[in-house]
């Protein structure tokens, strides 16, 4: 089949330069080859022998592509959701104070007197300790 | 340099009737679906010869072009069920024949240890890849006996893939713009650039023979 043949044929216009024309006439002019005589032979045993599991394959990754970012999209900021929810209801809307009794400030005069002194009267000031000590003779 | 302007006529193509040979291939499809296995082998009678013949232009390796057109028609026969008919099956072939082509060729570049040419070369988009001439005789002696055949086809191979594809299908096939830029799902544009640059490739080196 010549060139201007399968042009023709191709219904198409096509500007070509001299070299170009040449070259495609030169591709185009190439003896063809067939298969061989034995070709339906080999490809009946070859598709009785195939396993149809290896020519059915399901394209899963484009679906991977897409379904394992958003799972793991998903469980981060499902994590980070029910993280944030669980940790809330733990924590007062206002926070309280420590329950510690209440105690009054002790004065010079409230001081608490020590073991020694503790003959069931009221603690004496320091002062008066001292003046008690040096007008009561010690006993022995 | 003078232009030389090639006209053609309208074809039926132009018309929104479809073509008798793409019916009757959609009422062979639907046949082999319902079991018809005459049907899946009329499909095989009609287009071995051209597969074999494309993918041999296009590996440059006969035993390896029957290989790959058989694996095509395995693959066609198996994946049936999926076959739409919104687009001829004659792109649906040659795309299935392309792509293990095409996964062939990558193949190949792996088993290659050392290139010595890679070398001395710079990458490059334009750089016409080492290819080991295959000096096995071919199955038909007219075919070896001629020369400007021989390196033609080496010329051919030589060519870096995303060329050689649209040359083969173009110039060797006879297939259109739009098949061609169907088969390969590329736009139209880049089709008919690649087929130039391809075809402005091999002019280096098959000038001898204008």
């Amino acid at each position: 089949m010549s060139y201007e043949n399968k042009n023709k044929l191709a219904g198409e216009t096509e500007i070509l330069s001299s070299d170009e024309q040449n070259v495609s006439r030169l591709l185009s002019n190439l003896k063809r080859v067939d298969a061989p005589k034995d070709f339906d032979f080999h490809l009946k045993a070859r598709i009785a022998n195939a396993s149809p599991a290896d020519y059915q394959t399901v394209r899963l990754f484009p679906v991977l592509k897409y379904a394992f970012p958003l799972a793991l999209f998903l469980l981060i900021g499902g994590a980070f959701i029910l993280n944030s929810s669980f940790s809330g209801w733990n924590v007062p809307a206002v926070a309280e104070l420590p329950n510690i009794p209440q105690q009054t400030v002790a004065s010079d005069r409230d001081i608490e007197k020590p073991a020694s002194f503790n003959d069931g009267t009221t603690a004496a000031s320091p002062d008066e300790v001292f003046i008690a000590d040096k007008r009561k003779p010690r006993e022995f | 340099m003078a232009l030389d302007k090639i006209e053609s006529r309208n074809t039926e193509a132009c018309s929104t009737v479809v073509p008798k040979e793409i019916q009757s291939d959609h009422a062979l499809i639907e046949a082999t679906k319902n079991g018809d296995e005459a049907a899946f082998a009329s499909i095989v009678g009609k287009y071995r010869g051209p597969l074999t013949n494309y993918l041999y232009r296009f590996l440059n390796d006969y035993e390896e072009a029957v290989d790959l057109t058989q694996e095509t028609f395995v693959r066609v026969y198996f994946a049936i069920e999926r076959y739409h008919t919104e687009y001829a099956f004659s792109t649906y072939i040659y795309r299935i024949a392309t792509n293990l082509a095409i996964s062939e060729i990558r193949k190949r570049k792996r088993r290659t240890i050392l290139s010595l040419t890679g070398l001395f070369q710079t990458y490059s988009e334009d750089t016409t890849e080492f290819q080991p001439p295959d000096e096995r005789s071919l199955p038909d002696q007219d075919l070896i006996e001629d020369e400007r055949d021989r390196v033609i086809a080496k010329a051919i191979a030589a060519l870096p893939t995303k060329y050689r594809v649209p040359i083969v299908l173009r110039d060797i096939e006879g297939k259109t713009y739009d098949e061609i830029a169907e088969i390969l799902e590329l736009g139209l544009g880049t089709t008919k650039s690649r087929i130039s640059r391809a075809r402005g490739l091999l002019k280096e080196k098959l000038k001898h023979y204008f």
